[in-house]
């Protein structure tokens, strides 16, 4: 689903990322885990075509990220940490416009505002204008027009921050019926007993250099992620 | 604290001018030396031209033993221009400044937070307000009769102006936040402007007969003040070394300063976290919701974000205004137009040319797809990351702008061939 080979992005003189492999399968949450400034949001941006990179290759479903843009965008959806959408725009005004990019039929569009609404308990706060929206209902906005349009692959960069507890569960169970049907997942968090619950996959970052990644069990092994996440950061 | 607060709120605003917000690095020195000559170019042609203006009053007022109006005058146009100009600067910093909740949580009594706000604020009408009475000092200085006392009489009173504008300021900008709670923010402001414009066309095209007035109704003016307007009176004769009148003018000043500081701090708290969010839920109906092509999605889009911004509208759509405007004004002033035509010999042939003119000059004036990329902003990750090609996105822009402009002006032009053909 997504192969990121050799990736590195360098910010004038400072290596962000520095020669990143990472393989996610069709199926797969992958937990995206490092301290601050670590990379992962540069990566994340990598892979979805908001940043160009020095080195490497990003592919979604066998297309190029820096030669065919397009046909993986319409594989993928993105959910930045902090989303900043349009704030002249109303909650139903912001779907709608990212379901006619994606050229969602009314009739999905429809079914799916209302599913994805009814979860999250946002259902009339999507007539709000986006300005009067706090932090939380404005990630509840920005969750729904990544799902819209049923991706491929997500890429999210620490959705839970701001949600309420029970849109946090609906979350994961949102993420784990999309990878029950085929699609595949990368996440960055900071919160490790949800990556442990939910991944399959762990990635760790540090310094731009991936220095762990894997299944949960080869990664974690008997330990918690927690330890294994702060042995790395004294070792290394 | 209150000199921490001060610094904090002058380096905001320096910082505003010399980082460039969308790459976060400062500007080069030689954009920052370029910014400041502009601005320098502009105070002196603003200065330059109250100076014309003072120097045909400053004579004839000599000469009628009216020297305290000229002063007056002076007083009275730098108190409005100060006033026009930092209002809604006041009302933004004051009511809907970004770090209220952060000092308001804060340790800091809310006079202080206010009080801190305010200092550069009179910074600005100081500015403002020496832009007209610098000048006129200057002309009097150089025309009629120079005197060290004077001129440092005549800076004091400015500084009194100063004060006066801040508290009418203030007040306006409080009744302004009040207003601007319950309206559309993007309406009020194109409001304002429709109304500032009209104000500032009428006082433009009427300024020789104006100034005329002033110097011949003079005697009626001076009693009118005097009696009605004391505060100006006095301001007029304490420019001229009246020591006592002078005192009077600043004390009224800064007992009015004081009043609204306390009335303002009173109700600062309150105002300060007064939400404009009305939070208004309407029931959601997805019936109605329409589709449309990537391309008349982010036009419709474009639409939005043209109407909701103030900035953007009363910036870029003033030129549509004007168009709509020449439109209906060149259709009923056709005959006053046409028969001042006439008296230039030869003109009246130019006419096509005339109107393709000043069509194309109010077309310059609506760029409004220029902007629009960077106005993007934060909010660029969005389009970046959904599937359309930049070469959709900025023709999606130019759709608009083409849609906004096009048939005002084709009929704009049309109508105008028709009515002067």
């Amino acid at each position: 689903m997504l192969r990121i080979e050799h990736f590195t992005k360098t910010y004038r003189s400072k290596v962000a990322v520095d020669d990143l492999t990472l393989h996610i399968a069709p199926g797969e949450i992958c937990g995206f885990i490092g301290h601050n400034g670590a990379g992962k949001t540069t990566t994340l941006k990598a892979c979805c075509g908001i940043l160009q990179f020095d080195k490497g290759a990003i592919t979604v479903n066998g297309h190029s990220i820096l030669t065919d843009p397009i046909a993986c965008k319409r594989d993928l959806a993105y959910i930045p940490d902090n989303p900043d959408l349009y704030e002249f725009l109303t909650g139903i005004q912001y779907l709608n416009f990212v379901a006619d990019i994606y050229e969602v039929s009314k009739t999905d569009r429809n079914q799916r505002i209302a599913h994805y609404g009814n979860l999250l308990g946002m259902t009339e706060d999507l007539t709000l204008k986006i300005s009067e929206c706090s932090h939380g209902m404005k990630q509840k906005i920005a969750l729904i027009a990544a799902l819209i349009h049923k991706p491929r692959l997500i890429l999210m960069d620490e959705p839970f921050v701001g949600l309420d507890p029970i849109a946090s569960h609906q979350l994961k169970n949102v993420m784990a019926q999309h990878c029950a049907e085929g699609g595949a997942i990368l996440f960055s968090t900071h919160v490790l007993e949800v990556a442990e619950k939910l991944c399959h996959k762990i990635a760790i970052i540090k310094g731009g250099k991936l220095v762990a990644s894997g299944t949960m069990e080869d990664v974690r092994g008997q330990a918690s992620l927690e330890q294994v996440f702060l042995d790395l950061e004294d070792t290394l | 604290m209150i000199r921490t607060l001060v610094s904090l709120r002058f380096r905001a605003l320096f910082t505003g001018l010399i980082v460039q917000r969308q790459k976060k690095n400062k500007s080069s020195k030689g954009t920052v030396i370029l910014f400041a000559f502009l601005f320098l170019y502009v105070f002196a042609v603003v200065a330059g031209m109250m100076g014309f203006t003072f120097y045909s009053l400053a004579q004839p007022y000599h000469m009628l033993g009216l020297d305290w109006l000229y002063f007056s005058m002076a007083g009275l146009m730098g108190l409005g221009f100060a006033v026009l100009g930092s209002v809604f600067t006041t009302q933004n910093q004051l009511y809907d400044a970004k770090d209220n909740p952060l000092l308001l949580s804060m340790p800091i009594p809310p006079r202080i937070i206010l009080l801190s706000r305010m200092i550069p604020l009179l910074a600005m009408n100081l500015l403002f307000g020496g832009l007209v009475i610098v000048p006129a000092t200057v002309v009097y200085a150089i025309f009629v009769e120079f005197s060290i006392v004077g001129l440092l009489l005549q800076l004091l009173c400015l500084a009194g102006i100063a004060v006066l504008a801040q508290a009418i300021s203030c007040l306006l900008g409080w009744l302004l936040h009040l207003l601007l709670s319950k309206l559309n923010k993007s309406l009020a402001s194109v409001l304002y402007l429709v109304v500032f414009l009209g104000i500032y066309f009428y006082v433009y095209s009427q300024a020789g007969e104006i100034l005329t007035a002033i110097v011949m109704e003079s005697q009626q003016i001076a009693s009118i003040l005097s009696k009605w307007v004391w505060p100006l009176y006095a301001m007029g004769m304490g420019c001229l070394e009246n020591g006592g009148l002078l005192l009077a003018f600043l004390g009224i000043c800064a007992v009015c300063f004081a009043a609204v500081y306390a009335i303002l701090s009173a109700t600062f708290l309150r105002s300060a976290t007064m939400s404009s969010v009305s939070r208004k839920r309407q029931k959601l109906n997805l019936k109605t919701s329409k589709t449309a092509p990537p391309v008349n999605a982010i036009v419709g889009k474009e639409l939005r974000k043209f109407l909701g911004s103030p900035v953007y509208l009363t910036n870029l759509g003033v030129g549509l205004l004007m168009a709509a405007a020449l439109t209906v004004a060149g259709v009923i002033f056709r005959e006053d137009l046409l028969s001042a035509f006439s008296m230039i010999p030869g003109f009246t042939d130019l006419i096509p040319l005339l109107i393709c003119a000043v069509l194309s000059f109010l077309i310059s004036t609506m760029y409004i797809s220029a902007p629009s990329v960077s106005l993007e902003g934060k909010n660029i990750w969005i389009l970046k990351s959904l599937p359309v090609s930049g070469k959709d996105i900025l023709n999606a822009k130019l759709l608009f702008h083409c849609r906004m402009t096009v048939p005002l002006c084709g009929i704009c032009g049309f109508v105008l061939a028709l009515a002067y053909g």
